[in-house]
């Protein structure tokens, strides 16, 4: 975990989606799989990782398998529901037609080898992801990048980021 | 519906209309119809504009009954834009009232002898033509203030901008909503050049007396009817994602995939997208009191559209779509969604497609013409086109004439129809779709339709890199199946996913008509439809040499993953083999 003074920051609903959609920084948890990432260290019901986050990025790829594919450290993990149209089907996680997305899709060529407590994981959501996950997101330690919300202007430790404790309005 | 409405405009004393039997056309409805029609009665080296190519305006075999989504209106005819056949597609109130007026389609034909703008007014006691000077270059939204007295209640109108007048490739038809507002476009490939080339303006349909279509079999449709529905609400796309945040949901997930063309196809990824999303897009519509949820037709138990307003709470648009946003977004560099509202509002209210138009300004942006970002100066040069300045008609002519005109190789179009919001580097799928499409660059020509169910082309590994050619063959034909039906693409999702739902929909099908088709059936209709365009396009010139993507997209990577498209010829010509 980077030093960084921590700043506690009010924000309206609106203001704290649009900062995950940007992404925030979780400390911990890099080395596990996406799987154990999302069950173990964000804490979302397994019933939901497997049925509501059908559509997953790990560094801009989509993620086909959630127990092979690896969150290492510096990487940005978005979730998303089920897309619509073709391209929204191509994206889908294991989804018929992944292959039309050949040539982006994640292949994980390292093994899990366990999770580190340093190494900070981004991570965004989106659209149902979003208004399911964010209340629960805000109850936790974030980081954030300095400038990337009103009242982060300053304060950034290692890396830009910025801790910080929400409350939302 | 059996009735098609032809109205010769070069009729002696003015355009005449004379209703026909569906004859030998019965049993065919939405793109089927418009595309048979136009393979079998256009030459096809007609001139786009000369007095031998058709409009044809057809609803879907669906359409007017009680089934949900059902509102769909094709327009077809040979684009000016593309050269080869074209089927534009299109929401609002007119595919249901036309289709309980029992017409299976309007046709307009022949060659104009004057310059007179006309008004064609059909209703259940008949058809009216009347000339109308005073609309000439009026806009969709001036017209509505003019005629929506005559249509708000129980009517809708179809009509052209100036755009449209002025013979822009790039020009729309326009279909009023429910609220009576001319949002909803049949938008690609100029459809709305050759109804001006016939002098007709607008046509006023006034559905008042005119029922709901009776199915053959009211129990079996009542039954096929609610597992339809029951379908569309429970499927968390159909259901939750697009009624929540409509199209432009796809903003973020398209950006993260590294597949959002920003800046004219330049890199995959728009660092301003999540200020365009639809999430942001939501958020901002309800909280300046306009609407995220919203059907564009009576009878859509989607709703994914909604109402853009101001900050003072004015209407401006409709909630922009994820391919306006995209096109006049990210395409050309701009984050601020109060400028691409303005910009969609002004693309329906002179009659443009905006996917075109956003990529055609991207284009002269990238010649320099304007910076991208620029949002103020995108607004000023929709307003040249709108005026039909010399700079105007230019870029009223679509992305490859911009391109040419301004020396750059850079023209991301195919068969001179410019591309939509996925990059084909990184959805190589898409890209197969976007060369082989009878269409030119088209999205929705290859949507997915259950094709685990249909099985056209056999059973593929899903993670292959191989077999794209097959995959992009079954969508192409399941989704002109769907287009014929006069059901929302949107549906597709649900009935991908629900094998119960596919059911539904060749149920209603059965049930209206007394058919007992199934699903090869629905293959077969959508193979006879995909036979008809590429034969049309095949004696209009077309050959495998327009089957393929512009070169630098094979030779330039596409940031952040730095890949081409690289599906080889061979495979791009096997897809109709």
């Amino acid at each position: 975990m980077p030093e960084a003074p921590a700043i506690r920051l009010t924000l309206p609903q609106h203001a704290f989606k649009a900062l995950l959609q940007r992404g925030v920084g979780i400390a911990g948890g890099a080395g596990a799989t996406v799987r154990k990432f999302l069950e173990d260290v964000l804490g979302i019901d397994a019933t939901y990782v497997e049925e509501r986050l059908q559509t997953v990025f790990l560094d801009g790829q989509p993620v086909d398998d959630l127990d092979r594919a690896v969150v290492k450290p510096g990487a940005v993990l978005a979730l998303s529901g089920a897309m619509p149209g073709l391209a929204g089907a191509t994206m889908r996680r294991g989804g018929y037609y992944a292959r039309m997305r050949e040539g982006i899709t994640h292949e994980e060529h390292d093994p899990a080898v366990g999770v580190h407590d340093d190494g900070i994981v981004v991570v965004k959501l989106f659209n149902r992801p979003l208004a399911d996950l964010a209340e629960s997101l805000a109850q936790r330690p974030l980081l954030a990048r300095q400038g990337t919300v009103e009242g982060l202007e300053s304060g950034a430790g290692e890396g830009g980021w910025v801790r910080l404790a929400v409350t939302l309005a | 519906m059996d009735t098609i409405l032809r109205i010769d405009v070069g009729a002696e004393g003015g355009p005449k209309a004379v209703p026909t039997p569906v004859g030998d056309y019965a049993g065919m409805g939405g793109r089927g119809l418009t595309s048979a029609i136009i393979a079998t009665e256009v030459p096809a080296d007609a001139h786009p504009l000369g007095p031998e190519n058709k409009l044809v305006i057809a609803p879907g075999l669906l359409s007017g009954t009680a089934a949900s989504m059902s509102g769909r209106l094709s327009v077809g005819c040979k684009s000016p834009l593309t050269g080869g056949i074209k089927e534009a597609n299109s929401g609002g109130q007119a595919a249901q009232l036309l289709a309980r007026l029992g017409y299976a389609a309007i046709v307009l034909e022949g060659g104009r002898k004057d310059d007179d703008l006309y008004v064609v007014r059909i209703s259940k006691n008949g058809v009216t033509i009347t000339a109308d000077e005073s609309l000439r270059r009026a806009t969709n939204y001036q017209l509505m203030d003019r005629f929506l007295g005559e249509y708000e209640k129980k009517g809708a109108m179809i009509s052209i901008g100036p755009a449209g007048e002025m013979g822009y490739a790039n020009s729309t038809v326009s279909i009023t909503d429910v609220e009576g507002r001319p949002t909803r476009h049949a938008g690609r490939g100029g459809v709305g050049a050759v109804m001006g080339s016939k002098g007709i303006k607008a046509i006023i349909v006034d559905a008042e007396g005119a029922k709901v279509r009776a199915p053959a079999n009211p129990e079996a449709f009542k039954a096929a009817s609610k597992a339809w529905v029951d379908g569309l609400s429970k499927h968390p796309v159909t259901g939750e994602g697009l009624p929540a945040y409509g199209t432009n949901v796809l903003t973020n997930v398209i950006n993260e995939a590294g597949a959002l063309p920003t800046r004219n196809f330049a890199t995959g990824q728009f660092e301003g997208a999540s200020k365009i999303s639809g999430e942001t897009q939501a958020e901002l519509e309800v909280s300046r009191g306009g609407s995220a949820t919203h059907g564009c037709h009576r009878g859509c138990t989607i709703k994914c559209s909604g109402t853009f307003v101001d900050k003072d709470g004015k209407f401006v648009t409709k909630q922009p779509e994820y391919e306006t946003v995209w096109a006049h977004g990210a395409n050309c560099g701009i984050d601020d969604l109060d400028v691409i509202a303005e910009l969609d509002r002004l693309d329906d209210d002179y009659g443009l497609d905006t996917i075109e138009m956003g990529a055609t300004i991207a284009v002269a942006m990238e010649a320099g013409v304007a910076k991208f970002g620029d949002g103020k100066a995108a607004i000023e040069l929709l307003h040249e086109v709108g005026e039909g300045t010399p700079l105007g008609r230019i870029l009223g002519s679509g992305a490859a004439t911009t391109a040419r005109v301004f020396g750059l190789e850079h023209a991301p179009c195919v068969k001179g129809q410019a591309m939509p919001a996925y990059d084909p580097r990184a959805v190589k799928g898409i890209g197969v779709t976007y060369a082989t499409s009878p269409m030119g660059a088209d999205h929705t020509a290859g949507y997915a339709v259950a094709t685990n169910i249909l099985k056209v082309g056999g059973d593929v590994d899903p993670l292959k890199a191989e077999g794209q050619a097959a995959l992009s063959k079954n969508l192409q034909i399941a989704t002109a199946a769907v287009d014929a039906t006069g059901m929302c693409l949107f549906v597709a999702f649900a009935v991908l996913d629900q094998p119960e739902t596919f059911q539904a929909l060749v149920d209603l099908l059965n049930a209206y008509y007394g058919w007992d088709l199934d699903a090869d059936g629905v293959a077969a209709y959508g193979s006879k439809i995909l036979a008809f365009e590429r034969d049309f396009n095949a004696r209009a010139g077309f050959t495998k040499a327009d089957d393929r993507l512009p070169r630098y997209f094979k030779r330039e990577p596409l940031a952040p993953h730095n890949v081409t498209f690289d599906v080889s010829d061979a495979e791009l010509d096997s897809v109709f083999d």
